[in-house]
């Protein structure tokens, strides 16, 4: 409570601070704020993947999604003043941000969609680790995500790539909770008839 | 029931996430749901186990670099607020740009931005794709901040004066487009943002320029820097005349900074490296003026008694008069000229590179119509009666260029608190592709009157003939008389500059048709521009005072060769060639 107390004073927006995991990150926040390359280098090395692999679904464009990842941090070191804590993760202003420069980008070019991206997915070359099966997966993955709705798709990618909460996707995609459960209710139904149907017809035999 | 499902589905799902539960016990806990819940919940599970798109370590350690750059920038600027990081911010611009008016960096950033920016080359030269997309980027885009990192790093891996400058003329280029399209978006803040960008890119060239001194390549990139600024300013005049209230300022604002811009650097090359004096070579300049539409006033009428260009010829610039006659100003009534463009004067000028252009309005008066029948005129109060205008242009070798002074009426024309009108004249100096391009035109036909108006027929048509243009009409103009006329053809005007009456001729002389004529023969005697020739026993008058002459130097008994054409007992030639007898 006294390191609440003090960062409060240090006008951080930060009101509460009980438990010990969100008092790290909290430091990690204030430190952030103070420009402090140690806490921007154990955010970023934390956060790329995910917001990585967020954006690669989103934009399918290797190239264009790395572009984006690196802007979102940039981004982040211009806002960093003005984000507050107050229950909403660091990650999930991340993924805020990567959403928002998604949409941004989706809308400026309505063409760029995750179409011409099945291709980009089988590619291994990007790792130049990744064997050719886990690059099918994701092409299998990718395709389903082609078929569901924009909204459902956001809901899958924020929730069980980024691992948000329901407050947070809510927050992201600007919708109350209750939607974003009908949501994940949907995507994983509609995503069960894309990706599991061979799978059922396996059990039925 | 369905939201009591959607969260009976969420929780199991946060349960099996945490590892609290597996699926089955689980489903033990909803067993009314277990068709419904099971291929959902082992869907969520098969996501969870998906493998995830793995990054680019080069990609991820260039983002780390970059992101930290930005972060001592940060830090450094908390020691001076108002520093030089807004700056880079700005320069770069990130997802829809950071507010801050600072466009361009110090040098103590912009050794920084080097730094940087090799790094991002080195990301991008993986990722050509990025780049060549990002080149079609906008203000505002997702990508731009690519495209102006990238232009940076050409900068500082060229290592060549003239490569750089040719590369800041380019960038130069690319902001004028991004000004076009950002106008046509309506997006103002960013027109505004740009312009500097296009002055400061073209002042780099600039200074290279100066620096560099003489040398041919400076006579190369001159000739890119007005290639550049015609084909520029021409797009940004056409932006600049569609743009609509919102844009006009800033447009305005960005095609005088590009204008001036490009005139300072042509200027400084010209000076560094004077072109070859083009003895002789003329073209023609004429002044136009226009005004877009606008209400409220009946009339407002604008007295200029000078206008002049400056030509950019090295040691031998120097202001060029177009009209200067303060005892007989032009008059124009702003309000006919709304919508099109009415002539004003018409000069030959040296060819060459044209800078700058000055006009000096001596007189406005407002004509206001108070009712019906009822006018009332007012002096307008001129504050600056000296307008300049740095707008760079050629003339070419025989070119007959036009130049349009559009007069904005509206914003021109200021009440003051006492009711007085004023008028700062609000004008844009343009330069019209394909504008000025009218046939220069020499030829005999017959005149016509019709209320006070001169036509004059020739090959069976018949065309108006506009004399404020010339001085002197020589002989008297007459109905039925042939005339000799040297102008300049616009459509069905022969805006005439020389008029010669030749003497009356009789019946049928009119639409006859002038003839074509082509001869040699030898010369009997010259009186001035006046020579008879011979021609197989026939002597024959000819003119010669519009001719191109060639050949030997004329002299009695010689042998010429004569191109012209017929004009009654005359020739009046238009190719000589004088050849030294056999």
């Amino acid at each position: 409570m006294r390191l609440a107390v003090y960062l409060e004073k240090a006008g951080s927006g930060i009101l509460q601070d009980t438990q010990g995991e969100l008092s790290d990150e909290a430091i990690l926040i204030q430190k952030a704020k103070d420009f402090d390359s140690e806490a921007w280098a154990q955010i970023y090395r934390r956060h790329y993947p995910k917001i990585y692999a967020y954006l690669r679904y989103r934009v399918g464009d290797i190239d264009l999604a790395e572009d984006i990842t690196a802007n979102v941090f940039l981004h982040a070191v211009e806002g960093i003043g003005s984000f507050t804590y107050r229950g909403f993760s660091i990650s999930a202003w991340l993924f805020r941000i990567a959403h928002n420069q998604v949409t941004d980008h989706l809308r400026r070019k309505a063409k760029v969609a995750i179409e011409p991206l099945t291709e980009e997915l089988l590619s291994t070359e990007d790792t130049g680790q990744e064997t050719m099966e886990g690059a099918l997966v994701r092409a299998e993955l990718s395709l389903a995500l082609k078929n569901i709705t924009e909204e459902q798709r956001q809901v899958v990618l924020l929730k069980f790539f980024a691992g948000l909460s329901n407050a947070e996707v809510a927050r992201i995609i600007r919708k109350p909770e209750g939607a974003v459960k009908a949501l994940q209710h949907r995507a994983l139904a509609s995503l069960r008839q894309i990706l599991g149907t061979e799978e059922k017809n396996e059990e039925r035999l | 029931m369905k939201k009591d499902f959607d969260s009976i589905l969420d929780k199991c799902l946060s349960q099996i996430k945490t590892g609290e539960v597996d699926i089955e016990s689980c489903l033990r806990q909803y067993p009314e749901y277990v068709a419904r819940l099971r291929p959902l919940l082992e869907t969520a599970a098969s996501l969870w186990q998906k493998p995830q798109p793995q990054p680019r370590t080069e990609a991820v350690s260039q983002g780390e670099q970059l992101m930290l750059e930005r972060v001592v920038e940060k830090q450094s600027s908390k020691a001076h607020r108002k520093g030089l990081v807004r700056a880079v911010g700005d320069k770069i611009g990130i997802g829809g740009g950071v507010p801050g008016r600072r466009p361009f960096l110090s040098p103590r950033w912009r050794m920084r931005w080097v730094a940087v920016v090799a790094s991002i080359l080195a990301l991008f030269v993986l990722s050509g794709g990025v780049v060549a997309a990002s080149n079609n980027s906008m203000p505002g885009e997702l990508l731009y901040p690519v495209k102006i990192a990238t232009e940076q790093a050409r900068l500082v891996l060229t290592l060549s004066e003239e490569g750089k400058t040719e590369l800041h003329i380019t960038f130069a280029e690319r902001r004028i487009e991004e000004i076009v399209e950002m106008g046509k978006r309506g997006e103002a803040e960013q027109v505004a943002k740009l312009a500097p960008m296009v002055a400061q890119h073209l002042e780099e060239a600039r200074q290279v320029i100066v620096a560099t001194g003489e040398g041919k390549t400076i006579q190369e990139l001159k000739a890119k820097l007005e290639e550049s600024a015609v084909q520029q300013l021409a797009v940004l005049e056409g932006a600049w005349q569609q743009a609509t209230e919102d844009t006009k300022p800033v447009l305005t604002q960005a095609l005088e900074t590009s204008g001036e811009s490009y005139g300072t650097a042509i200027e400084a090359a010209i000076v560094s490296a004077p072109a070859p004096p083009l003895v002789g070579k003329v073209g023609t300049i004429q002044i136009f003026v226009t005004d877009p539409p606008a209400p409220n006033v009946f009339a407002v009428w604008v007295e200029v008694s000078k206008i002049e260009v400056h030509l950019a010829a090295g040691p031998d610039s120097r202001w060029i008069s177009i009209f200067d006659d303060p005892e007989n100003p032009v008059r124009f009534n702003l309000k006919e000229i709304v919508g099109v463009e009415e002539f004003v004067c018409s000069q030959e000028v040296d060819a060459g590179t044209y800078t700058q252009l000055r006009m000096h309005i001596t007189e406005a008066t407002i004509v206001e119509k108070i009712d019906e029948d009822v006018f009332m005129d007012h002096d307008a109060f001129v504050p600056s009666g000296r307008l300049k205008f740095v707008r760079p242009f050629t003339i070419e070798d025989g070119e007959i260029k036009g130049l349009v002074l559009d007069f904005d009426g509206d914003r021109s024309l200021n009440v003051t608190g006492a009711g007085q009108y004023m008028l700062k004249p609000v004008v844009m100096l343009l330069v019209p592709e394909g504008k000025g391009k009218p046939e220069q035109v020499k030829f005999v036909g017959t005149l016509s009157e019709e209320e006070g108006q001169w036509f004059i027929t020739v090959d069976g048509n018949t065309y108006i003939l506009d004399l404020s243009e010339v001085e002197e009409v020589e002989g008297t103009l007459e109905e039925g008389a042939r005339a000799k006329v040297k102008g300049v053809l616009e459509e069905d005007t022969i805006l005439a500059t020389e008029v010669e009456v030749m003497a009356a001729e009789g019946q049928g002389a009119e639409g006859q048709e002038a003839e074509e004529v082509k001869f040699e023969g030898t010369i009997k005697t010259i009186d001035g521009d006046i020579w008879t020739v011979r021609v197989e026993g026939e002597i024959k008058t000819v003119d010669v005072s519009e001719a191109n002459i060639t050949g030997e130097p004329a002299a009695v008994e010689l042998q010429v060769r004569v191109e012209g054409i017929v004009s009654g007992e005359i020739i009046l030639a238009t190719e000589v060639e004088v050849i030294e007898e056999d």
